[in-house]
């Protein structure tokens, strides 16, 4: 049965996208694994070095992928969550050496991936991401860190070649960069001077609890409801305040006169929203424009110029 | 009180940041208004005034072309002026597009410089600053230099405000305030 959703009707987000880096052994793996039901998509043959380990499937292949998409294993265990370990592996290693294979053009005289296969990479990565949403899985890629120089300044960055870093960037729903401060294990997700980040949640940096903490074992599902909830709740938001201005306009049609029009900015002067206010203001504006009213910076006032 | 656009706080940042990319002269030019438009900018301003009007002085095929992208971007309320002051500084802002609680920006160009370039911006945490929104989303529209231009719609990415967002912003326009005395050039953002 199909749904149509108008355009002012709210969405519902119901799985998102993550990228953690950090140095190797921090514990990215092991925080990724305090996820429900998680199914680690093992592209670096290191997850014997995490902890609380959780349920992997070894990949040679990006065939491996398409089969293990089909199979009944993958029905069986109806994972929730899906760990790409590591993201840089996947894409540049897999994904790239996979999409050179089923056309000759995605690939240059000297080996690398051309602009046509950039493309191809892109629309291959989609589809993986699409076919995990549909599942309503949400998608955790794990990536080492790398340095780049920016002035005077160094920044910490997930080690993902350039064309493919653009691609996980656009798809990212949160990036947090984890590293160690005072012997603790911190996570990061607001972006910084030395290291980039998203965090549509607003958190704070947060201090990750040592493996044997109780709070430890869904402490990155936490996370995830948590930014779920909060992307809804904008969501909402947003489609309340679309909803609202929509109205607001219609309300305009019957004020003709000035001092109607003037009485209106009133009312505008008192709403605390800045986005709100301006936006009705800038819509009350339209509508004295078009009926021979403009604004009179100086006295902050609608002045007929009949 | 000094008087800032995002513009020239950008374009001091990749002056210091992205080394190669700009000289001291460009950036001195810059703070004072002396620079001349190029043919992209040129070009950029067109664009623009399509999204904004639904029209521009562009070849017929062009112009289909962007009514195809206009289509698949969220309207709403084009070329939003407004100031806003903080602790000092008066932030001086046009934004292309707001729908409710989302900045929508369009960036237009040669080449497409990747999500990295305009996450450092400063522009959209400027946006969303003064806006009170939550979220900024930038549409990146690229063309090949031969007319009719063939442009190109890249996938829309967004940035959310975070907490030291505001901080941040205040530390680097200090921090430009300082660059332009040192450089005799704070005559150019004082209001």
């Amino acid at each position: 049965m199909f749904q149509i959703i108008n355009n002012t009707d709210a969405v519902i987000t119901d799985s998102l996208t993550a990228l953690i880096y950090g140095e190797p052994g921090i514990g990215k793996t092991s925080l990724s694994f305090t996820t429900n039901n998680p199914l680690l998509l093992d592209f670096d043959g290191g997850v014997q070095r995490a902890c609380y380990r959780q349920t992997t499937v070894r990949i040679e292949k990006w065939e491996d992928i398409i089969e293990l998409q089909k199979s009944t294993e993958l029905k069986q265990l109806s994972p929730k969550t899906f760990i790409i370990d590591t993201a840089g592996s996947m894409l540049d290693n897999y994904l790239a050496n996979y999409v050179k294979t089923i056309d000759p053009k995605n690939m240059r005289r000297g080996g690398e991936l051309s602009l046509q296969g950039y493309g191809a990479m892109k629309d291959a990565f989609y589809q993986f991401r699409n076919w995990a949403k549909s599942l309503k899985c949400n998608l955790i890629f794990i990536a080492h860190t790398t340095t780049q120089e920016e002035g005077d300044n160094t920044k910490f960055i997930p080690k993902v070649t350039g064309g493919s870093y653009d691609i996980l960037r656009q798809t990212c729903d949160l990036v947090g960069y984890m590293y160690s401060n005072k012997n603790k294990r911190v996570l990061d997700f607001n972006p910084a001077d030395n290291h980039i980040g998203k965090n549509c949640a607003e958190f704070d940096i947060l201090e990750i609890p040592v493996y044997t903490d109780s709070s430890f074992q869904s402490y990155f599902q936490n996370l995830i409801d948590l930014t779920l909830n909060k992307m809804n709740n904008l969501n909402e938001r947003q489609t309340a305040l679309v909803r609202e201005l929509e109205d607001y306009e219609k309300s305009l049609t019957p004020l003709e006169g000035t001092e109607q029009l003037n009485a209106e900015l009133e009312i505008i002067r008192k709403i605390t929203e800045r986005n709100v206010s301006l936006q009705k203001f800038a819509l009350l504006e339209k509508h004295a424009n078009k009926i021979g009213h403009t604004f009179n910076k100086k006295d902050k006032v609608f002045a007929c110029t009949k | 009180m000094y008087k800032i656009k995002p513009s020239v706080l950008d374009s001091y940042r990749i002056y210091k940041y992205e080394i190669f990319e700009k000289s001291l002269d460009d950036i001195l030019k810059t703070i004072k208004g002396e620079y001349e438009p190029s043919s992209e900018m040129n070009l950029g301003s067109e664009i623009h005034k399509f999204f904004e009007t639904g029209e521009a002085d562009l070849m017929p095929e062009e112009i289909a072309q962007l009514q195809v992208f206009d289509a698949t971007i969220p309207k709403g309320i084009n070329e939003l002026k407004f100031q806003q002051e903080i602790d000092g500084i008066l932030f001086s802002v046009v934004i292309d597009r707001i729908r409710g609680n989302e900045v929508i920006e369009f960036k237009t160009g040669s080449s497409f410089h990747g999500v990295e370039f305009y996450n450092d911006s400063v522009q959209w945490k400027i946006y969303l600053l003064c806006s009170e929104c939550d979220k900024a989303t930038y549409y990146n529209i690229t063309y090949n230099k031969v007319r009719p231009y063939q442009f190109k719609l890249h996938e829309p990415f967004s940035f959310y405000r975070y907490k030291t967002m505001q901080d941040e912003i205040m530390q680097f326009s200090h921090e430009f305030i300082d660059f332009c005395k040192l450089h005799g050039v704070e005559d150019y953002i004082l209001v």
